[in-house]
């Protein structure tokens, strides 16, 4: 298998990755071969149920230990194995860019990992930067081919604009695409709120992934006596006179704010992660994700 | 209301400027620091709208308590005053008596003229800052009187002191106002000097009867007759009420003290003479100690006393046994007794004594010329008197001290023309001519116009007195003038004053005298082309000692309430305060952020 080059990850680590790959709870509804358990019955190796042969039917799977004991032709059925649709959505809103390493870079990085899994698998791989909207979009993508394309348009994103989860869910989610793996990579500062973006993608059935991206900056801001805060999304300005106490008040808000996300993928049985960019990368990807279910 | 007398506009005009300055400031604050965020959508849960929207109110808050504090301090430098109060408004005159009584001291430990400034400050104070005062003092030493702002004239309270120059007098422009019942004028005294007060005066007494022994009297003579032993005169006065222990000493240069133990009655004096045979001369003290002495300007007074030598005498005559016999009961002369002829060939001497002969030219020493041949150095002979009658002589000069010509009869007698400038005339015929002139330029001279044998001069007791006190004259220092403390003058121009402490002192000059001040007793030196001085000063005065001799009722005032007027604090006291407190308020609420 040709490895994808890319100063992303080192190859080491994308061995590793490799022998990941996406647990889905529920069958998937690809149409395509793939390696993901589907609603549909065919040539698949697990079996799922039997049925009274018809005319038609493909007779390799006549179960004749039945016909034998019982004088009646039962076909036996197997689980299809599909591939998964995977939808990237990338925030590169203007808050995005914010913290050292930025908090897009950090995403990026997850979501260009987490592509080359899907891809490794020959799942469908769509890629969406969003702000205020889509922002960009990479086409649907399938095989590791592929991977340099994703990886590419990542590395070509910028971060800028407001952020509005719910426009660019209703911008792409518009049209019909087929139910599978909604991964959010945001920080979820979205004066709209998360639960009414929520609630829309909720109505198609979608398996959803939302991992919320924070800095370390925001989470324990360093600030003076006497500051100016300028939202880098809408330049609001907010004249703060920083205590300890109002950092205090500041961190249970920003605690606040991540449980009330966390609260809404909980009650949609989404899975939910809060990462910081601090963190390990790898120990993200290697552990993390498998703990919450994410990868198998 | 008043701000440091200014007038509204120009006070107004100040909080104005206080409060542009102070705004200004917090305009100039700088701004805080902008630092950008990814969003404020946490800080806006946090900070809270309602936060968000006081903080014009918190600016507003720190301009406005920055202000009140500005204003306040501004106020208080000002030191504002309401001018209420019954005599507030009003011009008020305070005199106050600095005789030198007012330096006794009181119970409190203070003296009379401290409690008397301390209740002229109370007055002054309570006439606020709008009130117009005007300081006199009884002895003249705050020059011009005007009617003054508060702190000018607490300046001008500053100035006085206790004087003892002159007599004290009640200011005669004050006397004025008094008739004319232009302001209301306060006296403070002791109520010792006898002053002139006018009607209408209020008197502040500050009168308590206090302890005093003083002298009264100081004098050293020589013994009559034996000029090298001197005796001492003193008066000792006590002024208290109860009876002392005077303890009297008499003091020369580099002798021992002569101390004598005085019992003195409550308001009475004694004197006491002591021989003082060891004394040589130069400056001579006299103290008095006694318990609780409360008035210290009279326990010392100080004479001097010119140094006697041995002289050697020279006497030029063809024979005169009264002379020689009267020259001898001098004890230090040692005369020599020369014939004129021999005059030429002898010198040396300190004094000489001429009997009927003048040589031609002056001697180098002091001469006493009986009945002198005329000569270009002494004054023109006139017409020889026959049986002239001594009609006035000096009484008060030294050489005729203790001398009386009243019974001298002269057959004859020579006058001289003089005039004041060249001798002087110590005795003078019915005609006015001079019979007896001296001189004192040097080196000094005395003539007389009769001879000793044309008289009965030799036979009269003044006689031998008459030629100790010319040689006292003409070999010994000049005696000191007494002089009372104050301005003093010593005849002579253009002097050189040395006050006791060795300190020129400055003086002013007038013809043929040089005025200066006397201001502390002891002994002063005068030094001029015209010779050389000693005046002796002193506060020898009874009137002086009399410290209680009071025509007010004693008042005793406590130590602990005379230094600041009863009742509230200051208002720029008030004022202070306050912007302390709201200084440590505006403290609090900025380090709680409820301030900018």
């Amino acid at each position: 298998m040709p490895q994808p080059r890319s100063d992303l990850f080192t190859e080491d680590f994308l061995r590793r990755l490799e022998h990941l790959r996406f647990a889905t709870r529920r069958p998937v509804a690809g149409h395509l071969r793939g390696v993901h358990r589907s609603r549909r019955t065919g040539s698949g190796m697990v079996f799922s149920d039997y049925r009274p042969y018809t005319p038609g039917d493909d007779t390799r799977n006549l179960d004749w230990g039945i016909y034998l004991r019982l004088d009646r032709l039962i076909l036996r059925l197997f689980e299809e194995e599909a591939d998964l649709p995977v939808y990237f959505f990338v925030d590169a809103s203007a808050s995005m860019a914010f913290g050292e390493p930025s908090k897009f870079d950090f995403a990026r990085r997850v979501a260009a990992a987490l592509a080359y899994l899907a891809l490794l698998d020959h799942d469908r791989v769509s890629v969406v930067a969003w702000a205020d909207g889509i922002a960009r979009e990479l086409p649907v993508r399938r095989g590791n081919a592929q991977t340099w394309p994703v990886f590419r348009f990542l590395q070509g994103l910028a971060p800028g604009g407001r952020t509005d989860l719910q426009a660019a869910l209703r911008s792409y989610f518009g049209g019909r695409r087929p139910r599978g793996l909604v991964i959010l990579l945001s920080d979820f500062l979205d004066e709209g709120g998360f639960a009414p973006a929520a609630n829309f993608l909720r109505q198609f059935g979608h398996e959803v992934f939302a991992m919320q991206v924070l800095s370390p900056q925001e989470v324990k801001p360093d600030l003076p006596e006497e500051v100016v805060l300028v939202d880098a999304e809408s330049g609001v300005a907010d004249t703060v006179h920083v205590t300890p106490a109002l950092i205090a008040e500041y961190a249970e808000a920003q605690d606040e704010h991540c449980r009330e996300i966390e609260s809404v993928c909980r009650s949609g049985g989404w899975t939910y992660l809060r990462a910081r960019t601090d963190a390990p990368f790898e120990e993200l990807m290697l552990q993390l994700l498998r703990e919450q279910g994410v990868l198998k | 209301m008043n701000l440091l007398g200014l007038s509204s506009v120009w006070a107004a005009g100040l909080l104005v400027a206080v409060a542009a300055v102070v705004i200004g400031l917090y305009l100039l604050k700088p701004a805080p620091r902008r630092i950008v965020i990814a969003s404020t959508l946490i800080w806006e849960r946090v900070l809270h709208r309602k936060r968000r929207d006081t903080e014009r109110w918190r600016w507003w808050l720190s301009v406005l308590l920055s202000l009140l504090i500005a204003m306040l301090i501004a106020f208080a430098i000002a030191r504002p005053d309401t001018g209420q109060g019954g005599i507030d408004a009003k011009r008020i005159t305070i005199v106050v008596d600095n005789s030198p009584t007012m330096r006794a001291l009181r119970s409190d430990g203070r003296t009379r003229l401290e409690q008397a400034v301390e209740e002229a400050r109370q007055l002054i104070a309570a006439g606020g800052a709008a009130g117009r005062t005007q300081v006199v003092d009884t002895m003249g030493t705050l020059g011009a009187p005007a009617f003054e702002d508060r702190r000018r004239a607490l300046a001008e309270l500053d100035r006085i002191g206790a004087d003892v120059r002159g007599k004290p007098r009640f200011p005669e422009g004050v006397r004025a106002e008094a008739t004319a019942d232009a302001a209301r004028i306060v006296f403070i005294t002791d109520g010792v000097a006898e002053l002139d007060v006018p009607k209408g005066v209020e008197v502040v007494s500050v009168f308590e009867p206090a302890a005093n022994v003083g002298l009264t009297a100081f004098d050293v003579r020589a013994l009559p007759g034996d000029p090298r032993r001197y005796e001492a005169f003193v008066a000792v006065a006590n002024a208290g009420a109860v009876p002392q222990q005077v303890a009297v000493a008499v003091a020369g240069a580099g002798r021992a003290p002569v101390e004598r133990v005085l019992d003195v009655k409550a308001r009475d004096t004694r004197t006491l003479t002591v021989t003082l045979p060891d004394f040589v001369g130069g400056p001579v003290r006299a103290s008095v100690r006694a318990d609780g002495d409360a008035f210290a300007l009279d326990d010392e007074a100080y004479a001097f006393l010119p140094v006697t030598k041995v002289a050697k005498v020279a006497l030029v005559t063809s024979g005169n046994r009264a002379l020689e016999q009267a020259l001898r009961l001098d004890p230090r002369v040692v005369l020599t007794i020369l014939t004129p002829q021999q005059y030429a060939s002898r010198a040396g001497f300190d004094a000489y004594v001429f009997d009927r002969f003048a040589p031609p030219a002056a001697p180098a020493a002091p001469v006493l010329l009986i009945r002198p041949s005329p000569r270009a150095w002494l004054p023109p002979i006139g017409a020889m008197r026959t049986s002239p009658l001594v009609e006035s002589w000096l009484d008060g000069h030294p050489v005729l001290d203790n001398v009386s010509l009243r019974d001298v009869q002269i057959e004859r007698s020579a006058t001289f023309r003089t005039d004041e400038k060249q001798a002087i005339a110590l005795a003078r015929d019915s005609g006015g001519a001079a019979m007896i002139v001296a001189s004192a330029a040097p080196p000094r001279w005395i003539a007389t116009g009769f001879a000793i044998e044309d008289s009965n001069f030799a036979a009269q007791a003044s006689f031998p007195m008459f030629v100790v006190n010319a040689l006292a004259w003409l070999l010994d220092e000049p005696p000191a003038i007494p002089r009372p403390l104050g301005l003093a003058s010593v005849p002579i121009a253009r002097a050189r004053i040395v006050g006791p402490g060795g300190y020129q002192k400055d003086t002013r000059f007038v013809p043929d005298a040089t005025l200066f001040d006397a201001d502390v007793p002891g002994v002063y030196a005068a030094e001029g082309e015209s010779g050389r001085l000693r005046i002796v000063a002193n506060a020898l005065d009874p009137a002086v000692t009399a410290v209680n001799a009071s025509r007010l009722a004693p008042r005793r005032t406590a130590a602990t309430d005379a230094p600041t007027p009863a009742g509230a604090p200051e208002p720029w006291v008030v004022l202070l305060v306050v912007a302390i407190l709201l200084m440590s308020f505006e403290w609090w609420t900025y380090h709680r952020r409820l301030t900018v």
